[in-house]
């Protein structure tokens, strides 16, 4: 094995590159002082982690969700609404937000395969409706988790720390550690990637693109609604404008761990690694006494430069996958 | 003359509905529909402006996301170029000018690297409203008290004969581009290579070139839809244009504009702007809370595309 295929050959070359160049940079400019930062800045990256790991695998099967950052925003909405107005406690709630959630991307899936609309204007019409919808039920303000659950058990687990991390941080690092294995190594892993590489191909061997998309579709959907209820949880309160731009977010840091537009290839920890990546870019901005505005020129500089980078790398290096 | 070959037109449907809206609004509105209709054809036409450009690059296979964000940068350049006392003449040539680079930019990154157009300019939308966060500093940039009346302002801004001038400027850049895409050969070409790139580059057609010079133009409409906008508020905002991008994509596709490139013409596309606007004015003048127009918005979008796709006999499918 050839050293410079090793370091270079995979898709994560350019995320892994990254994250080690602006930790360096970070940790070297501020003195050791953005280390301590670390734990806030997975914090930070756990929701949008959760989504970019759904947003991955529908990558890789060839189709792109636009209403994620909505979807985030409208399950935790009506995850406090179910533990308002039914009263059933936190963890049936729960259920019925998730069921929710899979609802969405189930009509997602069925509207995009069934009715051949393409993807983008499907959750593109699902972002609107979604927002607008959340708009609507928390009148432009908040919504908080009501009084009596606030003691919860369970909310108090997922507000909880554990060797000074978040309990959604180790969420995060399960549920990557589960699909990263789902992608590699069963059954659905594997049409996904064929439905994404080439969908007549897998047609043609009895795998049905319609069927394993309409799961993709629920799994990311699934996903952004997950992370919408533990970050409800976890910060106490969602708002209005909670999740706006998270569905390009997600897609830029999908770009940078080595998902395609096209789909066919495909990571899960590219993708939660690139999240980190650009979360501790903004917690290190800050704490250099840059403006904000930096961080959303930056994240739109670095992702141009790395579709640069890695298309220059991929010519020289023949790498796929 | 049957009844399919009417419904088989890509812009049928956004024909009905613009229609269909108007007729409603008017009877559910009143006096007070007929009243507001200089200031949503002033509406249709800032947002057409962009759309026009949009859906030239829709047509020619690629995306552009960054619209909304050129916009709102090339028309505070162009700001704070007459605040620092150049003429308003002069700010506009430059303005331009930076818009037409950036549209080079776009294109000669999507067709020297074969990149997705989608992504680049998904970059460049974060770039530029960084830009525009980071310059305006948060505050909202106003037209120095001088140059409001200055007659280059008054042409793009101002009124003449009850209009709007931006409704005149938007017509005769509807009548131009469609002209431009029906009639001469530049317009065949961009059909051509949103049609089948691999075609087009055998029969000899120069496909980055004319890539390229469809992202100069779309970047330019957004940048001179955003300076007429600019010269009639006289004012830019660091919010101004958010989500365009969405609005001007979504009425393109409703206008009957193929997403994957190869079909669809500019009226069609501005008539999914009227569409689009028509609802979101209707809600306005009838009390509906606004929150209420998003929801319509994705759902006409989603189902009128859903529509075609379910009857593709009855129409173009899509």
């Amino acid at each position: 094995m050839d050293l410079k295929r090793l370091l270079f050959g995979r898709i994560e070359a350019g995320v892994v590159i990254g994250a080690v160049l602006i930790a360096t940079f970070f940790a070297v400019s501020t003195g050791g002082l953005w280390l301590n930062s670390i734990p806030h800045v997975l914090r930070v990256a756990a929701g949008v982690g959760i989504i970019a790991i759904g947003q991955a695998i529908l990558m890789s099967s060839g189709e792109v969700d636009l209403s994620v950052g909505s979807v985030f925003a409208i399950v935790g909405v009506a995850f406090v609404w179910f533990m308002d107005e039914l009263a059933v406690g936190v963890l049936p709630s729960m259920v019925l937000a998730m069921l929710f959630a899979c609802l969405i991307g189930l009509v997602n899936g069925v509207v995009t395969t069934r009715f051949r609309v393409p993807s983008m204007i499907v959750t593109l019409g699902g972002l609107f409706i979604y927002r607008g919808i959340t708009y609507y039920l928390t009148q432009g303000f908040s919504v908080s988790l009501p009084r009596e659950y606030r003691k919860d058990e369970l909310v108090l687990f997922l507000k909880d720390k554990f060797w000074g991390l978040n309990t959604t941080v180790f969420i995060l690092a399960i549920l990557t550690i589960l699909f990263v294995f789902i992608l590699a190594k069963t059954r659905f892993g594997s049409h996904v990637l064929a439905v994404g590489g080439n969908s007549d191909a897998a047609l043609a061997n009895g795998v049905s693109p319609t069927r394993t998309k309409i799961k993709a579709f629920v799994l990311c959907s699934g996903l952004a609604g997950l992370a919408g209820i533990l970050v409800t949880c976890q910060e106490g309160s969602v708002y209005a404008t909670s999740g706006v731009k998270m569905e390009l977010e997600t897609i830029a840091a999908a770009v940078i761990g080595g998902c395609t537009l096209r789909g066919g290839i495909g990571s899960i920890w590219g993708p939660v690694l690139g999240v980190i990546v650009l979360s501790s870019l903004k917690g290190g901005l800050m704490m250099m006494g840059a403006p904000t505005s930096w961080y959303i020129a930056l994240v739109g500089a670095i992702l141009i430069a790395f579709l640069i980078f890695s298309r220059l790398l991929n010519s020289r290096m023949g790498a796929i996958a | 003359m049957s009844v399919s070959s009417f419904t088989s037109k890509l812009e049928t449907i956004s024909l009905l509905a613009t229609c269909g809206l108007f007729l409603f609004f008017w009877a559910m509105v009143g006096e007070g529909w007929i009243a507001n209709l200089p200031s949503l054809l002033r509406d249709i036409s800032w947002l057409g402006i962009v759309t026009i450009g949009t859906a030239m690059v829709i047509v020619s296979g690629e995306f552009d996301l960054s619209v909304g964000s050129v916009y709102a940068f090339v028309s505070m350049v162009f700001l704070m170029l007459t605040q620092a006392a150049v003429p308003p003449v002069l700010s506009f040539v430059l303005a331009m000018a930076l818009a037409a680079v950036i549209g080079g930019l776009n294109g000669f990154l999507v067709w020297r690297f074969k990149l997705p157009s989608l992504l680049v300019t998904l970059g460049f939308l974060f770039f530029y409203r960084g830009m525009v966060e980071w310059v305006t500093g948060g505050f909202t940039l106003v037209t120095p008290e001088a140059l409001q009346s200055h007659w280059f302002m008054l042409a793009l801004g101002g009124k003449s004969f009850g209009l709007h001038n931006a409704i005149l400027i938007c017509g005769a850049l509807l009548a131009a581009f469609t002209f431009i895409m029906a009639k001469t050969r530049y317009g065949s070409h961009v059909y051509a290579v949103g049609g089948d790139v691999n075609a087009a580059t055998a029969t000899g057609v120069a496909v980055g070139g004319v890539k390229a010079k469809t992202f100069v133009i779309g970047s330019m409409l957004a940048g001179f839809a955003g300076i007429v906008t600019a010269a009639s508020l006289a004012s830019v905002s660091t919010t101004t244009a958010t989500n365009m991008e969405f609005e001007a994509i979504a009425a393109t596709v409703i206008g009957g504009v193929l997403l994957l490139g190869g079909a669809g013409t500019v009226w069609g596309a501005l008539l999914g702007v009227a569409t689009l606007l028509s609802l979101k004015h209707g809600l306005i003048l009838m009390g509906i809370n606004i929150f209420a127009y998003q929801i319509m918005l994705g759902a006409v979008l989603v189902g009128l595309v859903a529509v075609r796709g379910a009857f593709p006999r009855l129409f173009a499918a899509g």
